[in-house]
């Protein structure tokens, strides 16, 4: 054989297989193997998530529901490596994983891009953020102070780390380890916790559920049950001060499971349910549950659901650093009460059992449904009441890991929709509204990693933020996922879900969702109504065509339009069949006819014309709301003038107005003092008014400005124009404990108000508190704000009086 | 020389083909498809980890042994759900080490460790041979409690095992020995508190002083 043929052999070859790869990554991105989605009303049947083809990458998929927008593999140095639990913060996603933990940019769910990886191993890396702070968990003996990777072999050492690892992640291109709180028994997972009434500190709720470690190790670590000092029957509340997040310490180890008489071990004898014999007092003693696999907190509903190995604790939290129990529940059907999840409502809690620890197989089709599920619970007077069982319905091999895990709810108005993770079971979303009764209406699910033995993987968590389902894939890397509309969820409850806005996410801190004024909210009240019969379907069909009508009016005209509408639909809802949702529907088109006003209340009221209005202070301009202009009034009804050193403003219509001197650019900080003199005496309900930031091309069409304004009960709102309203905390703003109350109607109330421009956010402080804070990039851009420089000013809603003073602006 | 190299990057080109993350055909021959080995260096497994799993599964086998000889010997429905579910737990557990063991090029229950039922040799909290046989030869609600005695014995002694692995230099620095001997602890610990508790509720005031 000559040379040269082999030669030519071998290139034609190379040939082939480049075109074979290329063929490859350009494929990556649209599976070839996943069926066209069934959309029906019935799940598919035969189950597609039955029988899929084996493999790491190549695995077969099957979706009902839902699609996958993107699968990104793990860095470098992460791949082959678990990874484990999501927190997610602006455009950014951060994946805990064994070696540390990756912070992805998820702005394009169909392209997510590696801002950076940080190698610092611990199991389980579970992760949260707050602020500009990053917290890991570390549990495993491997852990270490110093981040290396070559473990800890002496049983003793001073270089492990088992407990919360504390990053300043400021630039998130280059979070910096700024400290640790070392624990007993580790942090396996881990809860931040806000108290409204400290905003100075976040809290971290610490669980550990591994070995207590020796006290030669760590001081003050008592491992035997007995001792009155032990490290077990209780979590550890670490107090993070955000002036010096490296000087967090632990400040309570609250004694959740103690008796009324105080016995640390207290609960030992709460019934559980199938077993019926009572508890016998003079029985031998016995051990109770000693630690908590993982706290839910609902800060909103000041209740936390603590998962306790083999309880389900209901805490009340509203003294954050001494939480308090509430009510406990047992079942003979839970192995290991992993995690809880509340209802927006906070009247229902859904447990999960980790039957197995999530290595095992305990999704076969001959596992119980009942083992290794969720538990539905509804909570009525600090109650909680068994309701029904939920399992992944789709029988798994033997080779998957699959047992309930980490999941999230999806806000779908007036529904409570839960996506949660099943490992190699894949993601099933599912609702759960009625309690007794949960159903499955979506699913994604991959074959398993390997076809000829168990090889641990599938998806730790997956969790609902900002429109998108994100999924952390243990043996892969990161998921996004879509959901796709069908009888079981329309496409204006997915439009409504995403109307949700939030700046941060931690699963373990559920934050309250609210819906801003939008006809998807209506509509999908409206698209429930007609899917449960629940109001008369010729009603149904005439409040479609009226909100179609309306949707093309604007100003006065499309109040006009659905203010009587609303009336009538809360008269029609007093005789449907489904009231209490036919209420909120009317409730969102009565938000509708006030979604252009400023106020966006409840109740309408028309603005005044205040006698000698206009504008008399010297080098200031005014623009009255597009709401109000179309309805007749004009910029002459709403009074400014000067008094003393401050201003005197007195509304008849919603105004901005704005200083025509200087315009702040870069870094500044924008502060007024706002006294209204009689709460509420020119209207009938609160009204807020603030300071403006950003204001560009004001009075005209194609305006922009921000705003920061409190109510005198205690809510604040941030808001602006872009020259469409957009809204950033919700269309009537939230409460917070810093925004002063009026006494009463008529009662005077007070209120420092300042907008800072940062240089990579947002903030604005209330009477010296930063109650809100926003990335540059969800203020600036199309529909918002066209730049943070721009004029400053002051804002009012309709029919408000108040005094101005202290009005500064100080450049960074 | 040259074509052997060309030779051997053909054939790592081809291996790539046959590995990437895109479906080769199906009908097309193929290698199977790995899991991505980590890159950084992982603490090693050491021999009292292996030990400590040949030991588990020697010591799950006996609640096998156990939790079979409930359905013929109690009616209690919330005895029989529990050996139900020791069964499956531990049975999935012993498929989960014997994994592992052969993962590790080790041969599971290799002949140095005892078989189910056999007397010796006992790990921690497991039953002696008397103690399996009064176990057998008991009926009614001696059984029962007996059984719950015993599990109870049982159960501690693997939290038992898992404490001694971790107070061994170097062992348990794998991630997986880690989270499976904590999560043993843990489900047996709660499992303990279960069991104690279904104790108590069946023992009344006349059997104790």
């Amino acid at each position: 054989m000559t040379p040269a043929p082999r030669f030519r052999h071998h290139l034609s070859s190379l040939a082939t297989i480049a075109v074979l790869l290329a063929g490859c990554s350009s494929s990556r991105s649209e599976p070839a193997m996943m069926p066209a989605p069934s959309t029906g009303m019935n799940a598919p049947s035969p189950d597609p998530r039955i029988g899929l083809k084996a493999g790491q990458w190549d695995a077969g998929e099957a979706s009902w529901n839902m699609k996958l927008t993107s699968t990104t593999r793990a860095s470098e140095k992460f791949l082959g490596v678990t990874n484990s639990d999501l927190a997610f913060t602006g455009k950014y996603a951060i994946q805990g994983n064994y070696n540390g933990f990756q912070v992805w940019d998820i702005s394009n769910g169909a392209r997510p891009t590696l801002t950076m990886a940080y190698v610092c191993p611990a199991s389980q890396s579970d992760v949260s953020v707050y602020k500009n702070l990053l917290f890991v968990s570390g549990e495993g003996n491997t852990g270490r102070t110093d981040c290396g990777i070559q473990g800890v072999p002496d049983s003793v050492s001073k270089d492990r780390l088992r407990g919360i690892r504390i990053f300043d992640a400021t630039d998130m291109r280059n979070p910096k380890y700024i400290g640790n709180v070392q624990t007993c028994r580790g942090s396996h997972t881990h809860t931040v916790v806000t108290d409204p009434n400290d905003p100075a500190n976040v809290y971290i709720y610490v669980s550990g559920s591994a070995r207590v470690r020796s006290s030669s190790e760590l001081p003050g670590c008592v491992s035997s049950a007995d001792d009155p000092n032990t490290s077990l029957f209780r979590i550890e509340v670490i107090r993070v001060p955000l002036a010096d997040p490296s000087k967090a310490a632990i400040v309570s180890s609250p004694r959740i499971f103690a008796s009324a008489a105080g016995e640390a071990d207290g609960l030992r004898d709460i019934p559980r349910r199938g077993v019926t014999a009572p508890a016998n007092p003079n029985a031998p003693a016995r051990r109770g549950l000693t630690q908590c696999h993982d706290i839910t907190v609902y800060p909103a509903m000041g209740l936390a659901g603590g998962a306790c190995e083999g309880m389900g604790l209901l805490l009340d939290i509203r003294n954050v650093s001494n939480p308090r129990r509430i009510d406990a529940v047992a079942d003979s059907n839970f192995s290991y009460w992993h995690s809880a999840t509340f209802n927006n409502d906070g009247n229902k809690v859904l447990f999960s059992d980790e039957w197995g620890g999530g290595g095992g197989a305990k999704c076969l089709a001959t596992d119980r449904m009942e083992w290794g599920a969720d538990a539905i619970f509804t909570i009525q007077n600090g109650k909680m009441q068994f309701k029904s069982y939920y399992k992944l319905p789709a029988a798994q091999t033997a080779f998957e890991n699959c047992v309930a895990h980490n999941g999230s709810l999806i806000p779908v108005p007036g529904r409570d929709i839960m996506v949660q993770s099943w490992y190699q079971g894949g993601i099933s979303v599912f609702d759960w509204s009625d309690a007794s009764h949960p159903r499955e209406i979506a699913f994604f699910d991959r074959g398993p990693i390997d076809g000829t033995k168990m090889a641990s993987g599938g998806h730790w968590s997956s969790y609902w933020y900002n429109g998108v389902i994100v999924g952390s894939a243990i043996s892969r890397g990161l998921d996004i996922l879509e959901l796709t509309p069908s009888a079981w969820l329309s496409q204006n409850e997915i439009d409504a879900a995403k109307l949700v806005h939030l700046d941060y996410f931690n699963a373990q801190e559920q934050p309250k969702f609210t819906w801003p004024a939008h006809f998807s909210v209506a509509r999908a009240y409206l698209d429930q109504l007609e899917r449960n019969k629940g109001f008369a379907a010729d009603k149904i069909a005439s409040t479609r065509a009226a909100l179609i009508a309306a949707e093309t009016l604007s100003g006065a005209a499309r109040t006009a339009a659905l203010t009587p509408l609303a009336a009538q639909l809360h008269k029609d809802a007093a005789s449907a069949p489904d009231q209490a949702r036919a209420h909120m529907m009317a409730t969102a088109v009565e938000q509708l006819a006030g979604g252009n006003t400023m106020a966006a209340m409840p109740g309408m009221e028309s603005s005044r014309a205040v006698a000698g209005g206009g504008i008399t202070a010297r080098g200031w301009a005014g623009v009255i709301d597009a709401s109000e202009a179309a309805a007749g009034q004009v910029l002459a009804n709403s009074k400014l003038s000067a008094m003393g050193n401050g201003l005197h403003v007195v509304t008849g219509p919603a105004v901005t107005y704005w200083n025509t001197g200087a315009r702040p650019t870069g870094t500044y900080t924008v502060k007024a003092t706002f006294n209204e003199p009689a709460y509420m005496a020119l209207n009938s309900h609160p009204h807020p008014y603030g300071i403006v930031i950003g204001g560009n091309k004001l009075g005209t069409a194609d305006q922009s400005y921000l705003y920061c304004a409190a109510y005198g009960n205690g809510n604040f709102i941030v808001r602006g124009m872009g020259p469409e309203p957009f809204q950033l905390n919700g269309g009537r703003g939230e409460a917070n404990a810093a925004v002063n109350k009026a006494a009463g109607k008529g009662s005077p109330v007070t209120q420092e108000i300042a907008v800072t421009v940062h240089h990579d956010r947002v903030t604005c402080e209330i009477n010296g508190t930063q109650v809100a804070e926003y990335p540059l990039a969800s203020v600036v851009g199309a529909g918002k704000l066209m730049s943070t420089d721009g004029n400053y000013g002051i804002r009012f809603a309709h029919n408000t009086e108040a005094m101005v003073t202290g009005l500064s602006v100080t450049k960074h | 020389m040259i074509y052997r190299t060309i030779r051997a990057a053909a054939a790592v080109l081809l291996l790539l083909s046959m590995t990437s993350a895109c479906a080769a055909p199906s009908t097309m021959s193929r290698s199977p498809d790995p899991r991505p080995a980590p890159i950084l260096p992982r603490p090693p497994v050491t021999a009292a980890d292996i030990t400590f799993m040949q030991d588990m599964v020697a010591h799950h086998s006996q609640a096998l042994v156990m939790a079979v000889l409930v359905p013929a010997r109690s009616t209690r429905r919330d005895l029989n759900t529990l050996a139900e579910r020791i069964i499956a737990s531990q049975k999935g557990e012993i498929g989960i080490m014997n994994q592992w063991l052969r993962d590790h090029d080790v041969v599971p229950d290799s002949g140095a460790h005892m078989h189910p039922g056999m007397a010796m040799p006992l790990m921690p909290g497991m039953l002696s041979a008397a103690q399996l046989d009064q176990l057998r030869a008991a009926t009614g609600s001696e059984f029962e409690r007996l059984f719950l005695q015993f599990m109870v014995q049982h159960h501690s002694g693997a939290i038992v095992m898992v404490d001694k692995l971790f107070a061994t230099y170097g062992a348990g620095q794998d991630d997986f020995i880690f989270k499976f001997a904590s999560d043993v602890a843990a489900d047996q610990e709660s499992e303990i508190a279960r069991m104690e508790s279904m104790l108590g509720a069946m023992s009344t005031p006349a059997t104790r002083p």
